[in-house]
This record gives structure tokens, sequence and C-alpha cells, in this order.
């Protein structure tokens, strides 16, 4: 029997701790990806070095299936690793995470496919890899090129790991629901009422108008507060009008024509944060490029 | 200077770098090294593109060890300057004698051409091939063009993907460069299973082999062989052969050659390994099936002899060997989730009707500044409904309720969770789910084959609906591309816009269907809210820059199609509207050019046309009471006669009988101008002739124009 899913995400933050990386908790705000956290989204801005990993609970809801589909989620848990710069042996490392949770690269076949990113939300893109296990995708590669509509120097590479599917395949499960979570419960005790009230909520019961409210309130209160130099909060707001906006998707309340406009309106935030964030870093005199904290860092 | 040759080579140890971009990678990178050493005077007897998704390489024949030397000679000021009038040097002779580096007493005189002037003859000492590779080597490599290039670590250099080691050797020499700051040498690395540390090569000739010792079969070819091989054993073994999924097509022998290009380059050391799936999954159409074990999975399926879906698969791994059957397993895991999947979709997509999706399809972009395709399934409907009659004309009836259902259905499946998940199966899925709606197969199959033809040479929409489909829909999506004024050019045609109205093309040429073009690409644009449309162009703009599109594929068709560039350039010359009939006369003009006497019809067209474009004179009618000579009056009696035979045989699309009508009328052409001065003095004369001669040039132009026809077969 494979580890269980806590195992296997206390075992990969405790590889990524030992390679020097703060391990970070989830981020509170809802978001659609690892990326979105803070610590990943400004810290690859800039030329201070970073290192971070941390679970990311995703929110994605288009893709929630009233707990009926064993592979689909509203909600997943990705697992997320932040390398800055990049190191040379970034591949030997990452295949080294295997083996810590009880892959042995040397039994499988495991390919780098090309697999490029890119959201137009984060005015972000990156060129790397889906990695494959004997078929399966257990993880997305990728060297961040811009973000935030800058580009990069020097480059952070992002490891993408699917937790769920990762489970499901070491315990040769069929449902990502019969996946044991604890010694004691499966995902399903503990997740499948949130994954079938979501779907609800997302596909039916939101309220549209309120929804068209929030994003606007949201998207004026993240401008104010970027006027106002305080780029974190600010960039909260944007996260919550995207999140808003992907609420608004899954109701199908937004028309072919409208759909452009609102990623751009998130864009504009983004990019706003991420162009007062470098600003902010580089009049502290890049922090993290000083003395012990460079050293500590890398 | 030195025979000695040696072989050289050169590999870029990188990440993996994407499949699709390999092949090119080396064959430039193989082209670019030959053509340096070949610059340099040091041509090798072969190069060969070598590569992995790990390594970029060339190997390269025999090559020289030194260029040979070559003998030079630098001009300087004119002998007058450099010499005085008893030829004693001057200062500016010695001056240039110094700087050269030579005596003054090896200056020589030579004609510039400025006059004469002193130059020296010097030699330029051959160069060593590992001096010139040294050069050579960064700057190929650096001059590669990907698709998508990318930074790395410090973000200073950009590559294909991070390069992590260079081997350069000359022989048994390294040749030293660096490259994305990387020093080259003679460590390579072997396949991943064997270890992260390096190994080095003794001499550039044993690298084929060293590689295969350390798990790397660097030869795409040979790699390529043996998967084919492979696969073909394994299908065997299990009963079947290999199946050709739906968007591929089978060529060489090759099942599905794409796939296995693609899993070619993906793997350094390929294995095949058999694996099954729960024959359950087999309930679902075998489209899906296969579709599903492709897409994602890059799996050959494999069929019976009968072309039945078998329950096995083959795939091919990066690792020599599956002893315990672990990566066998975990493929079949996999393979069983996704199947799973798919089933999922299809219970879920099958809760309703393909028709019940009409709603949702308001809100599927069609483009974005072009509106939804529940708005692009109107049009098409519509302009579906003109081309019924055409199709009818061409024996080609097709049932007009079934092409207006097939065409108000036909997007519907892009709104199924099964086109979500594979996009290449649009239109197969809505296929399949009319045909368990139970709509009418002429429907179905409509649906089904709409997106024929895909590839340039693949086969068509088997019924008159279909093509009818495909047409209203290609014909749509070009009216709309090109009233956002985003005409293809050059390598840019991100809308495939060529391959659509190439396909468009062929339905109409090889079903035989006449149309009016500019009548049915102009209803087409109109059917477009072109006011609503932010920066469009103007809707004549749009039809003027789509005829000319189409004008443009029809050339490159039928020269395709292996017809002469001028017998095209005559028949599209005479008309290009109608692109079924340009193509009949197209093939009259090919068949009647070898009859003797043709060429010098087309000297006489040529010589009408030059006559009447320096014509001034208004168009009117010939007045047959106003000619004089009798040569003329015997031309305008068999122009009389001919016209309504010619007129008769090309409505029966008989161009041959019509080119066999123009071309007797090639005696009375010759007497015409061997007697008659068509400009002459008298205005009413000179306008009769001119209107006779535009009356013959109308009757040549219901074929072709002649005046096009190179007249390279005059001995024939």
């Amino acid at each position: 029997m494979g580890l269980n899913f806590q195992q296997l995400v206390l075992r990969l933050s405790e590889f990524w701790a030992r390679q020097g990386c703060v391990v970070q908790q989830p981020y509170d705000v809802e978001a659609g990806a690892g990326t979105m956290h803070p610590d990943t989204f400004f810290r690859v801005l800039g030329p201070e070095p970073w290192r971070a990993a941390y679970c990311a609970p995703s929110r994605r809801p288009v893709d929630g299936r009233y707990g009926q589909n064993p592979f689909r989620l509203y909600r997943h848990y990705q697992f997320q690793v932040i390398l800055k710069p990049s190191p040379p042996d970034v591949q030997d490392l990452y295949l080294a995470s295997l083996q810590a949770f009880g892959i042995e690269p040397n039994e499988h076949d495991i390919r780098f496919e090309e697999d490029n990113w890119e959201s137009p939300t984060l005015g972000a893109a990156g060129v790397g890899w889906q990695v494959m296990m004997d078929g399966m995708e257990i993880t997305q590669f990728t060297y961040f090129q811009q973000a935030g509509g800058q580009e990069l120097a020097p480059i952070a590479a992002e490891i993408t790991y699917g937790s769920e599917r990762i489970g499901m395949f070491l315990n040769n499960v069929a449902s990502v629901y019969d996946l044991k979570w604890s010694d004691h419960l499966t995902y399903g005790d503990v997740r499948l009422q949130e994954e079938i009230e979501f779907s609800k909520h997302n596909f039916e019961a939101a309220d549209v108008e309120l929804l068209r409210t929030l994003f606007q309130a949201c998207e004026k209160e993240s401008a104010r507060l970027l006027q106002a130099g305080l780029v974190l909060p600010a960039y909260d707001y944007a996260l919550r009008c995207s999140h808003t906006f992907n609420l608004l998707e899954a109701r199908g309340a937004i028309s072919v024509t409208e759909r452009t406009g609102f990623i751009q309106k998130v864009r504009r935030l983004a990019v706003g944060c991420a162009k007062e964030w470098v600003k902010g870093r580089e009049a502290q005199g890049w922090p993290l490029l000083k003395g012990a904290a460079a050293g500590r860092t890398l | 200077m030195s025979d000695l040759r040696h072989p050289f080579l050169l590999e870029i140890g990188t990440e993996e770098i994407p499949a699709r971009m390999i092949a090119a990678a080396i064959e430039d990178l193989a082209r670019g090294i030959g053509e340096a050493l070949a610059t340099a005077g040091l041509p090798a007897r072969s190069t060969r593109p070598l590569g992995t998704p790990r390594r970029l390489a060339v190997l390269v024949d025999e090559v020289p060890e030194q260029s040979p030397d070559q003998i030079v000679e630098v001009t300087g000021p004119p002998a007058g300057v450099a010499f005085d009038a008893q030829g004693r040097p001057t200062k500016a002779g010695e001056g240039f004698a110094r700087a050269q580096g030579v005596r003054v007493e090896d200056l020589r005189r030579t004609q510039g051409p400025k006059g004469e002037c002193v130059a020296v003859r010097k030699t330029v000492p051959g160069r060593r091939a590992a001096a010139v590779l040294a050069d050579a080597a960064p700057a190929v490599a650096a001059a590669l063009a990907f698709p998508k290039t990318m930074r790395w670590g410090s973000g200073e250099h950009r590559f294909v993907r991070p390069v992590h080691w260079i081997v350069a050797l000359y022989g048994e020499e390294i040749v030293p460069f660096e490259f994305c700051g990387v020093r080259s040498g003679r460590q390579t690395h072997p396949h991943r299973l064997k270890g992260s540390e390096p190994v080095s090569i003794a001499r550039a000739s044993e690298y084929t082999a060293f590689l295969e010792r350390h798990g790397v079969l660097v030869d795409p070819q040979a790699r390529r062989q043996r998967i084919a091989a492979d696969l073909a054993a394994a299908a065997a073994k299990a009963g079947g052969r290999l199946a050709t999924p739906p968007g591929s097509e089978a060529r060489g022998g090759d099942a599905d050659p794409e796939l296995l290009d693609e899993v070619n380059d993906l793997v350094e050391w390929p294995a095949v390994l058999a694996g099954e799936f729960d024959p359950s999954f087999l309930e679902l159409p075998q489209e899906i099936l296969l579709t599903s074990m492709r897409h994602h999975q890059k799996y050959f399926a494999l069929v019976d002899g009968a072309g039945r879906l078998l329950p096995r698969f083959l795939a091919v791994a990066n690792v020599p060997d599956d002893p315990q059957g672990i990566i066998r397993r975990g493929h079949e895991w996999v393979l069983r989730a996704r199947l799973s999947d798919a089933r999922f979709f299809h219970q879920e997509d099958r809760k309703g009707t393909l028709e019940s999706f009409s709603a949702a399809l308001e809100r599927v972009a069609f483009h974005e500044r072009l509106g939804s395709y529940a708005a692009k399934a109107a049009r098409m409907t519509r302009l579906a409904e003109s081309l019924l009659p055409a199709f009818a004309a061409a024996g080609h009836p097709a049932d007009a309720a079934a092409v207006a259902r097939a065409a108000s259905f036909s997007k519907n499946d892009l709104c199924t969770q099964m086109v979500g998940e594979f996009p290449e199966l649009q239109g197969i899925v809505g296929g399949l789910y009319a045909q368990a709606d139970g709509l009418p197969a002429a429907v179905t199959e409509a649906i089904y084959d709409q997106y024929l033809p895909q590839a340039q040479d693949g086969p068509l929409p088997r019924g008159a609906v279909g093509a009818i489909l495909s047409l209203a829909d290609r014909l749509d999506t070009q009216a709309g591309i090109f009233l956002l004024g985003l005409v293809p050019t050059g390598s840019r045609d991100p809308y495939a816009l060529r391959r659509s109205v190439q396909g468009a093309c062929r339905i109409l040429v090889e079903r035989g269907v006449s149309v009016a073009l500019p009548d049915l690409l102009g209803s087409a644009i109109a059917a477009y809210p072109a006011a609503s449309l932010k920066d469009a162009v103007a809707p004549e703009e749009a039809l003027r820059t789509l005829l000319e599109f189409w004008r443009g594929r029809q050339e490159f068709l039928a020269a395709e199609a292996g017809f002469p560039v001028d017998v095209v350039r005559a028949a599209l010359g005479a008309g290009d509207g109608d692109p079924a009939d340009a193509r009949r006369r197209m093939e009259a003009v090919r068949d009647f050019r070898k009859t003797p006497g043709f060429d010098d019809l087309a000297a006489a067209h040529k010589r009408i046309r030059n006559i009447l474009a320096g014509q001034k004179e208004p168009e009117e009618r010939f007045d047959p009471a106003g000619l004089k000579e009798a040569a003329e009056r015997l031309l305008a009696e068999r122009i009389q006669d001919t016209r309504p035979l010619v007129a008769a045989a090309a409505g029966a699309g008989d161009y041959a009988g019509a080119l066999r009508r123009i071309a007797a009328l090639r005696e009375p052409v010759d007497r015409f101008f061997g007697d008659v001065m068509v400009l002459a003095e008298d205005r009413v004369l000179r306008r009769n002739r001119v209107a006779l001669l535009r009356d013959l040039q109308a009757l040549f132009l219901t074929v072709a124009d002649f005046s096009e026809i190179a007249a390279h077969r005059k001995e024939a």
C-alpha cells in the first residue's frame, strides 16, 4: 500500500524543506491555482532569490462534478514548489522528490513532454513540461518567463504536483473519493459533501447579480488600494475578482464578448500589483539579496 | 596542406526538447555546419543529423584537417602615386608596402577599376578545421530557429531548453568554444536510467556506438524503424494490427505515422509494451476509444481482421524493458481512468439529445470578434440552403430538410463534454450522437463528415449533405476572417485558411459543382452584421481579397494536380469564379495543346490581345456590311457560324469540343492577319475590325486565355 494523502503532502513538504524551501501554508483567499499564491506571484518578480513549497487548494468552479466523477474536482490540492533562480540540477531534484514518496524513478517510465503554460489573467507565461509517469501526468513543470506582464530574470522553476492523482496512482484506487486521506478516513469522507454543495452552488445557486456587483466592488477596491500603495491587500481583491469571474463563468452568465473584457480587468489589476511590488522591493534595496538573507535563501 | 580527414561530432545536451521541434532542429544543425565547412574551403563528405529529446547532434564525415592556402591580391594607391616619374617608390608606395608587411621591391602593378595601381600578392594560409569549427559551431547553434525558446537560471541565455553539456570533437580533439554558458568538451550523458554522471567519448567516430552502449539510440531513423518493427511484432502477437484513429492517415505502411514520429522523438531507448483494458469499455463508440488512447496517452490501438477494436493497446516507453510489469500496470491503470472518464462524459452527454445543446451554443465563441457558434450555425444553415441548386445541377441532389437539420445541429457537439476533452473528435461526436438520437442517416453522416477533407489529399465528405455542410462552414469562416482583415500572409495563417479554401475548392472541383464564387462569397460576407463588427474592413474589400485568395489556392491545387502553369493561367484567365468549370477548361486545354496548330492559335490570341490593349475605341458591335476585304468577311462569317457551336459545346461542359471548333478558326484568322490591316486609316473600317477582333477574343475566352500559353511546343 502506498502513502495516504496526508503522508504524501507531508513527505513532499519535508523533502523540499531540506532543499531550503520556505514551507508555506495554503493562502486563505480563493484561487484557481498555486501560482496565484502571493508567495509565487510576487516572489518570482525582481532579482531576489526565493524558494518556497506549499499545498495549494485550487478552486475551479467549472470543474465541479457534484462528486460524481472519480477524477474531477471543483477543488483539488496542488503541491507547489518555487525555486528561483532555477538550479541547474532542478530535474534531478524533482526526480529525487519522487523517491521521497515511494516512487523509484528507475522502475518507471518518466518523461518530460512539452506543455507550456499561460495565464492571461496574471499576465504570466512559462515554458516547460507535463511530467508523465507510465502514461499519467503527475506534475506540471514550468520555467516562468513572464509574470505580471514583466519579463523575468532570474527565472523561477515552478513544480506543481497533482497530489490527488499521485495518491490514487500510489494506492491503485479508481476513484479519488476512495483514496485514503489518513489511516482512518478517505478523501470522500473528508471532502465529498463540499464537492456536492459547491457544484450546486457554482452551477445553479450562486446569485449572478450579487457576483456581478462583487466583481465590480472588488475591482474598484483593488484599484483604490493599489493607489494607496497597499500592494498585498490590493492583490487579495484582484484574486477575489478572478474567483468571482470563474463563478460567473460556471453559472454561464458571461457572454462570449464579455469574457475578454473580464479577463483584461483582472489582468490590469495583477499587472498593476506586480509593478508596485517590484518598485517597493527595489526601494527597500531588495532585502533578500542582502548578506545573510541571500545566503539563507540559496 | 595535408590530406588527412577526420569526422566531426557536435552534440548539444539539453533538458527535454519538445518532440515536434527535434527533426527540424537537427536538420538545420547539420545543414548549418555543412555550409560553414564548405564556405571555409573544408567540404565534408556527408553530414548526418542525429538526436533525441535530450540531445541535438550532427556527425560530419571526413572533414579535411586544413583548408588550402589561398592567394589574395591587395590593391593599394594608384601607380602614379606610389611611384614617381622615374619609377622609384614614393613615400606613399613605401608606406603601403610597410603596411602590408612586404618589401618595396615586392610591389606589383595591376589594372584596378580606376586605372593602374600597385598591389601585393599574399598567401593566406589555410585554417585548421578545428579552428573553423570552433567559430562555426556556436554560431550555427545560436542561429537555430525554434518555434518557441526560453530562458532559465540567471536568465541570460536563450535556447529551446536549458543547455547542460556540449560535445565537440574533431577526430579525438576537443573543438573548444562556449555556448549558452557551457564549455564544449568530450563529456556526454547517458540515458537517465544509467545515472546522472557524465561519460567521456574518446573520438567522434565512436559516437553512435558509444551512446548505444549507454542506453541511447541517437539515430532517429534507426530508432523509428526499431519502434515500427517492435509495434508490428507486438500487434501480431496480440492477434491484431495497428489501428488508424480518426483524424490520422495511414502512410508508407504506417497505420499512424504522425503518432509514430511523435513517440519516436519522446524516447532515447524505446520499448514497446502491450497492455489490456476491460472489454466492457468496448460498448463506447470505437472513435471515442481510439481517440482516448491516442490523444493523451499516445497509445497505439489494435483492431482485428474485421477492423473491430481489441481491448488491447501498445505503448512506447523510454526504457529498455519492464521486467516486473510495473510500467505496463501503470499504463493500464491510467487508461482505465481515461476510459472511465470517457464513459462518464458519454453518459453525461447522452442525458439529452444533440439538439438539446443548441441553447448552450450561444455561449461558445466561434471567434471573439465574430460572435458565437450559434450565430455561425444559423448563417451556415442559410448558406447551405443556397447551395442546394448547384449540387442538384451537378447530379448531387440533397434533401433540403436534411441539409437544414444537419447545418443547424452541426456545431452542437462543441458543447459536449466529449469534444471538450477531445477537440479532434468535433463533428464525429455530433455524428455519433445524432445517430443515437435516431436522426436520418444523411443528417448524421453529414455532421460526422463536416470537417472533411482534413489532409490536403484526404477523403471528402461521403454524401451531398456532408459536402454542402463542409462547404458552408468553410465559406462562413473565410468570410468572417477576411471581414476582420486577417488575410493570411507568408507563414502566418493562424486560422488555417489556406487549408479551408483548398478543402472547399476540392469539394467543388471533385464533385463537379458549378457556382458563381463572387455571389457565393458575397452572400457569405453579407451574412455577417458587418456594421457591428469592430474594426472590420468594407465588405467589398473583404470580397476582393477573398476572391484573390481563392484564385491563388486554385492555382496551387491545379499545379499540385500536375497542370502546367501556363495552362492553369490560361484557364483561370478566362474566368476564375467557378473552380469546377475552370478545372474542366484546364483539362481540355492541357489535352488540346498537343494538337498541331494550337500554338499558332495561341500566338494569334496574343496578337489580338496586344492590338485590343492599345485600343481606345468604344466597344460596339461590328457592322457586317462595313467589312471590305474578303478575308475579314470570311472571318466574320466563320465566327458567326462557330459561336453557337462553341456555346453549345461549352454549355454541355464539352470544352474539348469547344476547343476543336475554335481551333478550326485558325485558317481564317491567319488569312485575316495576312490580308487585313486592322488599324486602318478609315475610322469606320478600323472600328469595325476592332469590334470583329473583340468578338473573336470573346469566343476564345469561352475556354481559356490562350495568350497565356507558352509557345514552347512550336517544333512538335
